[in-house]
Protein backbone atom coordinates (compact mmCIF):
# COMPACT_ATOMS: atom_id res chain seq x y z
CA UNK A 1 0.00 0.00 0.00
CA UNK A 2 2.49 2.31 1.19
CA UNK A 3 4.74 1.49 -1.65
CA UNK A 4 1.68 2.36 -4.25
CA UNK A 5 1.73 5.81 -2.88
CA UNK A 6 5.13 6.60 -3.20
CA UNK A 7 4.88 5.49 -6.90
CA UNK A 8 2.23 7.72 -7.18
CA UNK A 9 3.73 11.17 -5.38
CA UNK A 10 6.87 10.07 -7.56
CA UNK A 11 4.44 10.14 -10.90
CA UNK A 12 3.43 13.35 -9.21
CA UNK A 13 6.88 14.89 -8.80
CA UNK A 14 7.95 13.98 -12.06
CA UNK A 15 4.83 15.38 -13.68
CA UNK A 16 5.65 18.88 -12.08
CA UNK A 17 9.05 18.82 -13.26
CA UNK A 18 7.56 18.42 -16.89
CA UNK A 19 5.06 21.67 -16.78
CA UNK A 20 6.92 24.73 -18.14
CA UNK A 21 7.20 26.92 -15.12
CA UNK A 22 5.16 29.80 -15.22
CA UNK A 23 7.16 33.17 -13.50
CA UNK A 24 5.06 34.61 -10.68
CA UNK A 25 7.65 37.20 -9.04
CA UNK A 26 4.98 40.01 -9.79
CA UNK A 27 7.48 41.89 -11.81
CA UNK A 28 9.49 42.19 -15.07
CA UNK A 29 12.99 41.91 -14.28
CA UNK A 30 15.87 41.38 -16.62
CA UNK A 31 18.87 38.93 -15.90
CA UNK A 32 22.04 37.82 -16.64
CA UNK A 33 23.05 40.76 -18.59
CA UNK A 34 26.58 40.99 -20.67
CA UNK A 35 27.99 41.51 -23.76
CA UNK A 36 31.03 40.53 -25.95
CA UNK A 37 34.00 42.42 -25.69
CA UNK A 38 34.12 44.70 -29.36
CA UNK A 39 36.41 47.04 -30.69
CA UNK A 40 35.33 50.85 -31.47
CA UNK A 41 33.64 51.35 -34.07
CA UNK A 42 32.83 47.61 -34.64
CA UNK A 43 29.44 46.58 -33.92
CA UNK A 44 28.34 44.82 -30.72
CA UNK A 45 26.00 42.67 -29.20
CA UNK A 46 23.88 42.08 -25.55
CA UNK A 47 22.56 39.55 -24.49
CA UNK A 48 20.55 38.71 -21.07
CA UNK A 49 16.72 36.94 -19.99
CA UNK A 50 13.52 39.29 -19.68
CA UNK A 51 11.70 37.46 -16.97
CA UNK A 52 8.09 38.18 -17.13
CA UNK A 53 6.40 37.85 -13.87
CA UNK A 54 3.93 40.20 -13.74
CA UNK A 55 -0.10 39.41 -15.06
CA UNK A 56 0.16 41.14 -18.07
CA UNK A 57 1.90 40.74 -21.16
CA UNK A 58 4.65 42.71 -22.05
CA UNK A 59 6.77 44.44 -25.62
CA UNK A 60 10.28 45.15 -25.68
CA UNK A 61 9.99 48.60 -27.63
CA UNK A 62 13.80 49.61 -28.09
CA UNK A 63 16.69 49.72 -26.17
CA UNK A 64 18.91 52.74 -25.77
CA UNK A 65 22.64 53.18 -25.12
CA UNK A 66 25.25 56.33 -25.51
CA UNK A 67 27.55 53.88 -26.49
CA UNK A 68 26.25 53.41 -30.22
CA UNK A 69 25.72 55.30 -32.75
CA UNK A 70 22.42 52.99 -33.37
CA UNK A 71 21.02 50.45 -30.75
CA UNK A 72 18.28 47.62 -32.56
CA UNK A 73 16.75 44.80 -31.74
CA UNK A 74 17.67 41.54 -34.01
CA UNK A 75 17.33 37.83 -34.69
CA UNK A 76 19.88 35.24 -36.07
CA UNK A 77 18.44 32.22 -37.74
CA UNK A 78 19.81 29.68 -39.47
CA UNK A 79 18.27 29.03 -42.19
CA UNK A 80 19.81 25.35 -43.46
CA UNK A 81 23.32 25.76 -43.19
CA UNK A 82 23.71 29.69 -42.99
CA UNK A 83 22.94 32.46 -40.74
CA UNK A 84 20.27 35.36 -41.50
CA UNK A 85 19.96 38.27 -39.61
CA UNK A 86 16.27 39.40 -38.97
CA UNK A 87 15.59 42.95 -37.41
CA UNK A 88 12.90 42.60 -34.92
CA UNK A 89 10.56 45.82 -34.38
CA UNK A 90 9.47 44.83 -30.89
CA UNK A 91 9.66 41.18 -28.85
CA UNK A 92 6.98 40.39 -26.94
CA UNK A 93 7.55 38.83 -23.12
CA UNK A 94 4.12 36.80 -22.04
CA UNK A 95 3.10 37.10 -18.50
CA UNK A 96 4.66 34.48 -16.51
CA UNK A 97 7.12 33.58 -19.56
CA UNK A 98 10.96 34.14 -19.89
CA UNK A 99 12.74 35.26 -23.49
CA UNK A 100 16.44 34.69 -23.95
CA UNK A 101 18.54 36.27 -26.17
CA UNK A 102 21.41 34.51 -26.68
CA UNK A 103 24.55 34.15 -29.29
CA UNK A 104 22.75 32.60 -32.64
CA UNK A 105 19.48 34.02 -31.37
CA UNK A 106 17.75 36.89 -30.27
CA UNK A 107 20.48 40.03 -29.59
CA UNK A 108 20.30 43.71 -28.86
CA UNK A 109 23.03 44.96 -31.84
CA UNK A 110 25.18 47.84 -30.97
CA UNK A 111 25.35 49.55 -34.09
CA UNK A 112 28.71 51.83 -34.68
CA UNK A 113 30.27 51.67 -30.55
CA UNK A 114 31.82 54.76 -29.96
CA UNK A 115 34.28 53.14 -27.91
CA UNK A 116 36.02 49.82 -27.02
CA UNK A 117 34.32 47.27 -24.78
CA UNK A 118 36.85 45.46 -22.72
CA UNK A 119 36.21 42.42 -20.81
CA UNK A 120 35.26 43.68 -17.30
CA UNK A 121 33.74 47.06 -18.59
CA UNK A 122 30.54 48.54 -17.60
CA UNK A 123 27.53 50.78 -19.07
CA UNK A 124 24.21 50.96 -18.86
CA UNK A 125 21.26 50.88 -21.34
CA UNK A 126 17.77 51.45 -21.11
CA UNK A 127 15.08 49.41 -22.38
CA UNK A 128 11.66 50.75 -22.95
CA UNK A 129 8.55 48.26 -22.33
CA UNK A 130 4.96 48.69 -23.64
CA UNK A 131 3.82 47.96 -19.93
CA UNK A 132 6.42 48.02 -17.58
CA UNK A 133 7.85 51.73 -18.79
CA UNK A 134 11.88 52.57 -19.04
CA UNK A 135 14.19 49.39 -16.78
CA UNK A 136 17.87 50.90 -16.92
CA UNK A 137 20.53 47.78 -16.32
CA UNK A 138 23.99 47.80 -16.01
CA UNK A 139 26.03 45.22 -19.08
CA UNK A 140 29.13 42.92 -18.05
CA UNK A 141 31.41 43.34 -20.86
CA UNK A 142 32.46 39.59 -20.61
CA UNK A 143 34.65 37.53 -22.70
CA UNK A 144 33.75 33.96 -21.12
CA UNK A 145 30.81 32.66 -21.64
CA UNK A 146 30.51 29.78 -23.02
CA UNK A 147 26.81 28.94 -23.89
CA UNK A 148 27.07 25.53 -24.72
CA UNK B 1 21.93 -22.01 -3.08
CA UNK B 2 20.93 -24.71 -5.85
CA UNK B 3 23.16 -25.92 -8.57
CA UNK B 4 20.27 -23.93 -10.75
CA UNK B 5 20.79 -20.46 -9.63
CA UNK B 6 24.99 -20.97 -9.41
CA UNK B 7 24.95 -22.15 -13.13
CA UNK B 8 22.70 -18.88 -13.74
CA UNK B 9 25.33 -16.69 -11.98
CA UNK B 10 28.37 -17.74 -13.56
CA UNK B 11 26.53 -18.13 -17.32
CA UNK B 12 25.54 -14.33 -16.88
CA UNK B 13 29.00 -13.76 -15.94
CA UNK B 14 30.65 -15.64 -18.66
CA UNK B 15 28.04 -13.10 -21.00
CA UNK B 16 29.04 -9.92 -19.29
CA UNK B 17 32.63 -10.97 -19.82
CA UNK B 18 32.50 -11.61 -23.20
CA UNK B 19 30.65 -8.74 -24.13
CA UNK B 20 33.27 -6.42 -22.50
CA UNK B 21 36.23 -8.04 -24.07
CA UNK B 22 33.92 -7.70 -27.32
CA UNK B 23 33.44 -4.03 -27.24
CA UNK B 24 36.94 -3.25 -26.22
CA UNK B 25 38.54 -5.58 -29.14
CA UNK B 26 36.30 -4.63 -32.06
CA UNK B 27 35.32 -0.96 -30.90
CA UNK B 28 35.97 1.05 -33.52
CA UNK B 29 38.81 4.00 -33.79
CA UNK B 30 37.23 6.75 -31.62
CA UNK B 31 35.45 9.12 -34.04
CA UNK B 32 34.85 12.71 -35.14
CA UNK B 33 32.19 14.48 -33.24
CA UNK B 34 31.71 17.01 -35.96
CA UNK B 35 30.50 16.48 -39.37
CA UNK B 36 33.32 13.83 -40.46
CA UNK B 37 34.42 13.95 -44.49
CA UNK B 38 34.13 10.51 -45.74
CA UNK B 39 37.79 8.53 -47.51
CA UNK B 40 39.09 9.51 -49.49
CA UNK B 41 39.48 12.74 -47.57
CA UNK B 42 38.88 15.98 -49.86
CA UNK B 43 42.15 17.81 -50.26
CA UNK B 44 41.08 21.39 -49.42
CA UNK B 45 40.57 23.58 -52.51
CA UNK B 46 43.24 26.21 -52.59
CA UNK B 47 42.93 29.67 -50.84
CA UNK B 48 45.08 32.61 -52.43
CA UNK B 49 44.42 35.89 -50.44
CA UNK B 50 45.59 38.67 -49.16
CA UNK B 51 46.45 39.45 -45.44
CA UNK B 52 46.46 42.85 -43.42
CA UNK B 53 50.27 43.38 -44.56
CA UNK B 54 49.47 42.89 -48.25
CA UNK B 55 51.00 39.84 -48.32
CA UNK B 56 50.24 36.93 -50.30
CA UNK B 57 48.59 34.16 -48.17
CA UNK B 58 48.48 30.55 -49.40
CA UNK B 59 46.86 28.11 -47.82
CA UNK B 60 48.85 25.11 -49.66
CA UNK B 61 51.62 26.86 -47.62
CA UNK B 62 50.32 26.07 -44.26
CA UNK B 63 51.03 22.42 -44.57
CA UNK B 64 51.95 20.87 -41.26
CA UNK B 65 49.54 22.70 -39.86
CA UNK B 66 45.87 22.16 -38.87
CA UNK B 67 43.52 24.79 -40.11
CA UNK B 68 40.10 26.07 -39.10
CA UNK B 69 38.10 27.72 -41.46
CA UNK B 70 35.64 30.11 -40.84
CA UNK B 71 33.96 32.64 -43.71
CA UNK B 72 31.72 35.76 -42.06
CA UNK B 73 32.59 39.85 -42.07
CA UNK B 74 33.66 42.32 -39.60
CA UNK B 75 30.14 44.13 -39.59
CA UNK B 76 28.42 41.02 -38.32
CA UNK B 77 27.62 41.04 -34.26
CA UNK B 78 26.51 37.89 -33.16
CA UNK B 79 27.42 34.87 -35.05
CA UNK B 80 30.64 35.88 -36.43
CA UNK B 81 32.23 36.79 -32.74
CA UNK B 82 30.83 34.14 -31.21
CA UNK B 83 32.24 32.02 -33.54
CA UNK B 84 35.91 33.04 -33.10
CA UNK B 85 35.21 33.33 -29.15
CA UNK B 86 34.58 29.19 -29.51
CA UNK B 87 37.54 29.15 -31.27
CA UNK B 88 39.69 30.96 -29.06
CA UNK B 89 38.17 28.86 -26.05
CA UNK B 90 38.72 25.58 -27.90
CA UNK B 91 42.61 26.43 -28.57
CA UNK B 92 42.78 27.34 -24.57
CA UNK B 93 41.99 23.87 -24.02
CA UNK B 94 44.97 22.81 -26.14
CA UNK B 95 47.91 22.14 -24.83
CA UNK B 96 50.64 25.11 -26.11
CA UNK B 97 52.42 23.34 -28.59
CA UNK B 98 49.29 21.86 -30.04
CA UNK B 99 47.17 24.77 -29.80
CA UNK B 100 50.19 26.66 -31.93
CA UNK B 101 49.83 23.92 -34.59
CA UNK B 102 46.41 25.24 -35.16
CA UNK B 103 45.65 28.17 -37.81
CA UNK B 104 42.25 29.95 -37.88
CA UNK B 105 41.61 31.52 -41.01
CA UNK B 106 38.82 34.47 -41.16
CA UNK B 107 38.11 34.90 -44.34
CA UNK B 108 35.43 38.06 -45.17
CA UNK B 109 31.88 37.32 -47.43
CA UNK B 110 31.79 41.08 -47.40
CA UNK B 111 35.05 42.32 -49.46
CA UNK B 112 33.15 45.78 -50.16
CA UNK B 113 33.63 47.09 -46.25
CA UNK B 114 36.26 44.43 -44.63
CA UNK B 115 39.48 45.17 -46.31
CA UNK B 116 42.68 42.88 -45.41
CA UNK B 117 43.33 45.43 -42.17
CA UNK B 118 39.83 45.64 -40.85
CA UNK B 119 39.57 41.37 -40.93
CA UNK B 120 42.70 41.61 -39.01
CA UNK B 121 42.23 43.98 -36.63
CA UNK B 122 38.49 42.34 -36.30
CA UNK B 123 40.41 38.84 -35.29
CA UNK B 124 43.22 40.09 -33.60
CA UNK B 125 40.44 41.46 -30.94
CA UNK B 126 39.80 37.62 -30.22
CA UNK B 127 43.70 35.93 -30.46
CA UNK B 128 46.40 37.70 -32.26
CA UNK B 129 47.40 34.97 -33.74
CA UNK B 130 44.14 33.95 -36.31
CA UNK B 131 44.75 35.07 -39.63
CA UNK B 132 42.12 37.52 -41.25
CA UNK B 133 41.80 37.92 -45.23
CA UNK B 134 40.43 39.47 -47.50
CA UNK B 135 40.80 40.02 -51.32
CA UNK B 136 39.11 41.09 -54.80
CA UNK B 137 35.40 39.90 -55.50
CA UNK B 138 36.74 37.38 -57.61
CA UNK B 139 39.36 36.43 -56.15
CA UNK B 140 36.99 35.84 -52.94
CA UNK B 141 34.08 34.39 -55.37
CA UNK B 142 36.19 31.59 -56.46
CA UNK B 143 36.81 30.97 -52.58
CA UNK B 144 33.46 31.09 -51.61
CA UNK B 145 32.42 28.86 -54.61
CA UNK B 146 35.55 26.01 -53.73
CA UNK B 147 34.19 26.10 -50.28
CA UNK B 148 30.61 25.89 -50.78
CA UNK B 149 30.26 29.12 -49.41
CA UNK B 150 26.73 30.50 -49.18
CA UNK B 151 26.64 34.46 -49.45
CA UNK B 152 24.05 37.49 -49.75
CA UNK B 153 24.09 41.01 -49.23
CA UNK B 154 20.81 41.61 -47.45
CA UNK B 155 19.60 45.09 -47.89
CA UNK B 156 17.56 46.43 -44.61
CA UNK B 157 16.58 49.21 -42.42
CA UNK B 158 19.23 48.61 -39.91
CA UNK B 159 21.59 51.64 -39.41
CA UNK B 160 24.71 49.13 -40.24
CA UNK B 161 23.65 49.29 -43.22
CA UNK B 162 23.38 45.43 -45.49
CA UNK B 163 23.56 42.66 -43.57
CA UNK B 164 25.10 39.58 -45.27
CA UNK B 165 23.53 36.07 -45.09
CA UNK B 166 26.30 33.44 -45.07
CA UNK B 167 27.15 30.22 -44.28
CA UNK B 168 28.04 29.34 -40.40
CA UNK B 169 30.24 26.01 -40.62
CA UNK B 170 33.97 26.04 -39.59
CA UNK B 171 36.01 23.58 -41.86
CA UNK B 172 38.49 21.44 -40.31
CA UNK B 173 41.83 20.75 -42.83
CA UNK B 174 44.52 18.16 -41.46
CA UNK B 175 48.38 18.55 -41.83
CA UNK B 176 48.06 16.84 -44.85
CA UNK B 177 45.95 19.27 -46.74
CA UNK B 178 42.28 17.53 -46.47
CA UNK B 179 39.20 18.14 -45.04
CA UNK B 180 38.73 16.39 -42.32
CA UNK B 181 35.67 17.50 -40.61
CA UNK B 182 33.23 20.52 -40.47
CA UNK B 183 31.49 22.62 -37.35
CA UNK B 184 27.77 23.47 -37.76
CA UNK B 185 27.41 27.17 -35.39
CA UNK B 186 25.49 24.79 -32.59
CA UNK B 187 28.70 22.89 -32.10
CA UNK B 188 29.82 22.59 -28.75
CA UNK B 189 33.44 23.86 -28.02
CA UNK B 190 34.03 20.74 -26.17
CA UNK B 191 33.30 18.23 -29.30
CA UNK B 192 35.87 20.69 -31.47
CA UNK B 193 38.51 19.83 -28.77
CA UNK B 194 37.72 16.71 -29.06
CA UNK B 195 38.13 16.69 -32.59
CA UNK B 196 40.92 18.30 -32.51
CA UNK B 197 42.88 16.17 -30.05
CA UNK B 198 41.52 13.70 -32.71
CA UNK B 199 43.88 14.75 -35.69
CA UNK B 200 46.26 16.10 -33.32
CA UNK B 201 47.43 13.02 -32.20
Amino acid sequence: MLKKQILFLLYMILLAACQPVKITTGVLDVKNIWARPSANRDNGAIYFMIENGATQNDTLLSVEADIATAVELHLSEMEGDHMSMHQQDAVSVAAGEAVVFSPGGLHVMLVGLTRELKAGDTFDVTLQFEITGEKTVTVIVRDDVNDD
Amino acid sequence: MNTKTILVGISSFALIAFVTLAVVVFAKPASFLGAAFGEPYPPAPEIELTRSDGSRFKLSEMRGNVELIFFGYTSCPDVCPTTLAELKLALSNLKEADAARVKVLFVTVDPKRDTPQRVQAYVNHFNESFIGLSGTEAELDKVWKDYGVFRLEMPGSSAAGYTVDHTARVTLIDQQGNMRVSFGFDTAVDDMVHDLKLILK
